[in-house]
């Protein structure tokens, strides 16, 4: 049995809105062992992005407590999670947010060129193979398609071989060839890496090959 | 920290050729290059001044008494590394066989002259010997007026006192000519040695001694504040007392520069400004995304410090050095005037320099990198589109702080900047409000043409609030360049009428009574003149009280000798600052009219009594009035003017000036008719003067082209600011249909509206601007000239809407698809 790599108990998270106070996180504990391939489902406005933000130290949950690679982030201060972010976390966006006017290799090389590290434009180099880009490394945003916009994004994210990549809805504003594309991309890395994945999604299919899956409904998770 | 400042600098060159990064970059270099090219500027003028005044003096300071100065001065200034050197000056007659003449000894010490060239040409040769310090005893120097009125040449004796010289050399020019007694009769120079065996100094005898001292400043007032205490009878002059006519037009010229730097500076701003809010709303993204990726907030606030800190050492060094460059041409025209070379510039303007990038990069990036700083990483989830959240009514507010504060040091004068700070809220409030009447009374102009023009028109009041942003930027600068253009247009016509081709060039002193007809009509006749005679009356003040009979002390004036004069009207150049001037019915009263500035240091007012001394008598006068002279004339100025009654009956000779034209043999004539008039003339000095007034205004066109510079700069950062905007409203239109033309037709009626709406407006303000500086900072007078405001409204209009065609038309060639993808 593999140790837990990341463990969730009782997060709730609360805001304040103009209709009075929301719970858009409701008690929710979970666990995942270290290499899984997680999925979390649910309908829009279930909660799904606040608690990927939670989890991967991004935000902080009104209550409750996250541990992280052994540490309890919801009592670090900011820059202790970013310094976690910065080694272990990877991020993978719906919308890309790609640099648009910096290279492919550009923005491969940027969490690389936060830490310092010498060897970035090999490593982004190789990173953009393994997504298979090794064409494209010159192209600017605009001149990529959509998929490979988002191969780029999980070059991006990788390229400092995190232990877990938090992924929002990557394949929400592709096609179904590209859907399918960057799926297998996922799975690719799951297995030959080992890195833990925790994709939000709405895709059935995704849901359906991953190791567990995860149902939020109204902020609660469905048993 | 270290990462993220290598991180910065690794990306400030990639960044650098960014359109908001080179707005910014420079708008740095040209504030830095205004600044430090009028700090460099002035700098060097000012010392050339100093140097003329010196020349002038000749030394940087003088002692100067009626009786022996004691030696201990020197010694004590000698221990500091001071220069000195002395000078015995008296009157006496030079004698040969043919005649004699009243000359004005100077005995010089071996040291003298310190500041400035004894000109002399040697017997036997032709050209001026510039390098000569002190004659051989038993030799002398004499002006070229002895040798005429004595009939003799270089080689030939002179008798002085007791003593016989041999004449070595005829003396051109020399510098401390003296201003009282003395100057009205002709130079011969001696060694000092001879002093004794002239015997001609006896007890009673008018002399005066000077001690001149010449070195570093801070050593020479060090050197005052030990000796001050006790200097008895001895006055000191010193060059900065002297400096003022010369003086009077560097500053303005200088005053000129500051303000055109100043308004430099703020355009700059705003397009620095202009710049680092887009350079901001692009970095946006990027802030984030580095958040997301665990970059610390230290980590990007010291990417971001270095970045800006290449920036501002890159542009003050590119800055500096073009401001370096710009007084180093001024230099090149002014050194052959000043004949020796201008000690180097101070670094001053280098620092002031550094200082202005730094608060503009303050000021106009500060408050951006405070976005910067605030924005959450969990923004790029909830959002496609990322933005800044805070206020801009804040960060304006901020940026105004820094400039004020800003401007405190710069000018360290509270209610300057108080004044410039009120007028810029006034000139904003003023551009804001037309403007916002403007714009949206566009909203209701449905009578105009077709459907292009409306929807351009509708655009302006669709994006009111950006569009205001732009009507006070073109406004203000607009304002700036146009206020800048009527001033230094003004300021230059002032100084060149003040000395054009009629200004007297010729002075005349010594003229009897009993020649003044034989003198007038021989300028009426050989030179067409009729020049004006001015009374000179020799007196000496000797004693002063208040209206109830109160003794006053009124230092130094008192029992010096005076030049007087008397006048029956207020001659024009002149002008009342207190009382009033004598009437028909003070005809018979004896009143006297006293400089502002003399009345000033003597503690005079109106009502005082004064005693003078003419001629042995002695009579009493009234203070009546108080008077001020306008310096651009070069006419003599008088401390004393009495009224008629009093002072016709004085004993008086006369003095007059002319225009005489260079090559005119009349003048030649003229000495040897009347050999006992002197005549002196000033024509090098004018050229002089001429020559530094037209290198003032000359330095004032190149800093004024620097603000039109700023301006054009401005306009371009605050249309492609938009860019991005229009781009994409560009593309839906395309995508929906619309032709070249139509979107063409539209931006044209948009920027039309807003170029005449921004060009209007800042005329209006302009004219009062030009008014308020003219007259209050400049005391000229102040005529709007149709030519620059006509040429400042066409060319804003032309500017404003050329730059924003430019800027739709490039957008146009941008296929719209590309557009769309990102
Ligand atoms: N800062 C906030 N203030 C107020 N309400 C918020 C805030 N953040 C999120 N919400 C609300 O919380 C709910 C959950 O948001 P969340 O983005 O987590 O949903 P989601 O499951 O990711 O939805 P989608 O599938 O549409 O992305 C939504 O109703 C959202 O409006
Ligand atoms: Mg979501």
């Amino acid at each position: 049995m593999n140790k837990a790599i990341l463990e969730v108990s009782n997060v709730t998270k609360k805001v304040t809105s103009p209709e009075g106070e929301l719970t858009i996180v409701n008690d929710i504990s979970l666990s995942l062992e270290e290499g899984v391939f997680a999925s979390i489902l649910g309908p829009s406005g279930s909660g799904k992005t606040t608690l990927l933000a939670i989890m991967a130290g991004l935000d902080l949950p009104s209550s409750g407590s996250v541990k992280l690679l052994d540490k309890e982030i919801t009592s670090l201060n900011e820059d202790k999670r970013a310094q976690i972010r910065s080694k272990d976390v990877g991020f993978v966006f719906q919308s890309f947010h790609l640099l648009p006017r910096l290279s492919a290799l550009d923005n491969v090389m940027m969490p690389l060129e936060i830490l310092g590290a010498k060897d970035a434009k090999q490593r982004a180099l190789k990173a953009l193979d393994e997504v298979g880009l090794s064409k494209r490394t010159g192209h600017v945003p605009h001149q990529l398609s959509g998929g490979e916009k988002q191969r780029v994004a999980i070059a991006r994210a990788m390229v400092k071989a995190p232990s877990i990549l938090f992924a929002d809805e990557p394949t929400g504003n592709l096609d179904q060839s590209s859907t399918d594309n960057i799926l297998e991309l996922l799975l690719r890395i799951n297995q030959q890496t080992k890195t833990t994945l925790v994709v939000v999604t709405h895709d059935q299919q995704l849901a359906a090959r991953s190791d567990m899956v995860f149902e939020l409904q109204e902020g609660k998770l469905k048993c | 920290m270290l990462n993220g400042i290598l991180f910065g600098l690794k990306k400030f060159f990639s960044e650098i050729g960014s359109g908001d990064m080179v707005i910014l970059f420079s708008s740095l270099i040209l504030s830095v290059t205004a600044i430090s090219g009028v700090g460099f500027l002035s700098d060097r003028f000012q010392r050339s001044i100093q140097q003329q005044a010196s020349i002038v003096l000749g030394a940087e300071m003088v002692f100067r008494s009626g009786a022996p100065i004691e030696d201990r001065y020197i010694q004590t200034a000698e221990l500091k590394e001071i220069k000195t050197a002395e000078t015995t000056s008296f009157l006496t007659m030079a004698l040969t066989d043919e005649g004699n003449i009243l000359s004005s000894i100077k005995a010089v010490s071996s040291t003298y002259p310190l500041v400035g060239n004894l000109q002399v040409i040697s017997q036997g040769q032709s050209s001026i010997n510039l390098d000569f310090k002190q004659p051989a005893a038993s030799t002398v120097w004499v002006e070229e007026k002895i040798l005429e009125a004595l009939n003799t040449k270089p080689g030939e004796l002179i008798t002085l006192g007791n003593k016989s010289f041999k004449i070595t050399g005829t003396l051109i020019d020399f510098p401390d000519r003296s201003t009282g007694f003395l100057s009205f009769s002709p130079t011969i120079i001696v060694n000092e040695a001879d002093l004794d065996e002239m015997g001609v100094i006896q007890a009673g005898s008018r002399v005066v001694y000077r001690q001149l001292y010449s070195g570093e400043s801070s050593e020479l007032e060090s050197f005052l504040e030990e000796v001050e205490g006790d200097l008895n009878e001895v006055r000191v002059q010193k060059v900065s007392d002297i400096e003022g006519q010369l003086g009077n037009s560097v500053n303005e010229s200088s005053q000129f520069a500051n303000l055109a730097a100043l308004f430099t500076i703020l355009i700059t701003l705003v397009s620095s400004m202009i710049a680092a809010r887009r350079y901001a709303k692009r970095h946006l993204l990027n802030t984030t995304l580095m958040k997301v990726f665990g970059a610390s907030k230290k980590f990007i606030l010291w990417s971001q410090i270095s970045q800006l800190a290449m920036l501002i050492l890159m542009a003050t060094l590119i800055g500096c050095t073009l401001g370096y460059s710009v007084q180093a041409l001024l230099e090149s025209i002014l050194s052959p005037i000043i004949n020796r070379e201008l000690p180097p510039p101070t670094a001053k303007p280098l620092l002031l320099g550094f200082l202005t990038a730094c608060c503009i990069v303050i000021a106009a990036c500060g408050p951006y990198l405070r976005v910067l700083g605030l924005v959450e990483p969990i923004q790029l989830l909830r959002k496609d589109d990322t933005q800044g959240s805070k206020s801009e009514a804040s960060i304006y507010l901020f940026s105004f702080l820094i400039f004020s504060l800003f401007l405190l040091f710069l000018f360290n004068d509270l209610s300057l900047v108080a004044s410039i700070l009120f007028a810029l809220l006034g000139l904003v409030i003023l551009l804001a409000g037309i403007g916002y009447l403007l714009i949206f009374s566009t909203k209701l102009s449905s009578v105009f043409g077709g459907y292009g023009w409306l929807m351009g028109l509708r655009n302006l009041s669709k994006r009111a609030s950006e569009n205001l942003l732009q009507v006070i930027v073109f406004g203000v600068s607009l304002t700036f360049l146009i206020v800048l253009a009527e001033t230094r247009s003004d300021l230059v016509n002032t100084w060149r009428s003040s000395l054009d081709q009629d200004t007297p060039n010729y002075f005349f002193f010594n003229i009897q009574d009993y020649q003044l007809n034989d003198v007038k009509s021989f300028f009426d006749n050989e030179m067409e003149a009729t020049p004006q005679f001015t009374p000179l009356i020799r007196g000496r003040l000797i004693g002063a009280s208040s209206a109830d009979g109160t003794l006053l002390d009124v230092g130094g004036m008192m029992q010096r000798e005076s030049n007087l004069t008397w006048f029956n009207e207020l001659p024009e150049n002149n002008s009342i600052t207190e009382g009033s001037w004598w009437a028909d019915e003070d005809a018979d009263g004896s009143f006297i009219s006293v400089d502002t500035q003399a009345a000033k240091s003597m503690g005079l007012s109106i009502g005082d009594q004064l005693e003078f001394n003419v001629a042995g008598e002695n009579f009493t006068v009234e203070v009546k009035n108080l008077r001020e002279i306008k310096w651009e004339s070069f006419s003599p100025n008088f401390f004393f003017v009495l009224s008629p009654a009093i002072a016709s009956e004085l004993p008086q000779s006369y003095i007059t000036s002319l225009k005489v034209d260079n090559n005119s043999e009349a003048v030649d004539i003229f000495i040897e008719r009347f050999p006992t008039i002197t005549s002196v003339d000033l024509e090098a000095a004018l050229d002089q003067i001429r020559v530094v007034l037209d290198t003032a205004s000359t330095a004032v066109q190149y800093i004024f082209l620097l603000s039109l510079l700023a301006g054009v700069l401005t306009l371009i950062a605050s249309i492609f600011s938009t860019v991005e905007e229009r781009n994409k409203e560009n593309a839906v239109m395309k995508a929906m249909g619309a032709k070249q033309r139509d979107i063409l037709q539209i931006a044209l009626a948009e920027f039309g509206a807003l170029g005449l709406v921004a060009s209007i407006t800042s005329l209006f303000v302009a004219i009062g601007f030009s008014a308020y500086v003219s007259i209050q900072i400049f005391e000229t007078s102040y005529t709007p000239n149709a030519t620059i405001i006509g040429s400042g409204l066409i060319t804003g209009f032309v500017l404003i809407l050329l730059t924003g065609m430019f800027v739709v038309y490039r957008a146009l060639s941008v296929p719209a698809v590309k557009t769309l993808r990102s």
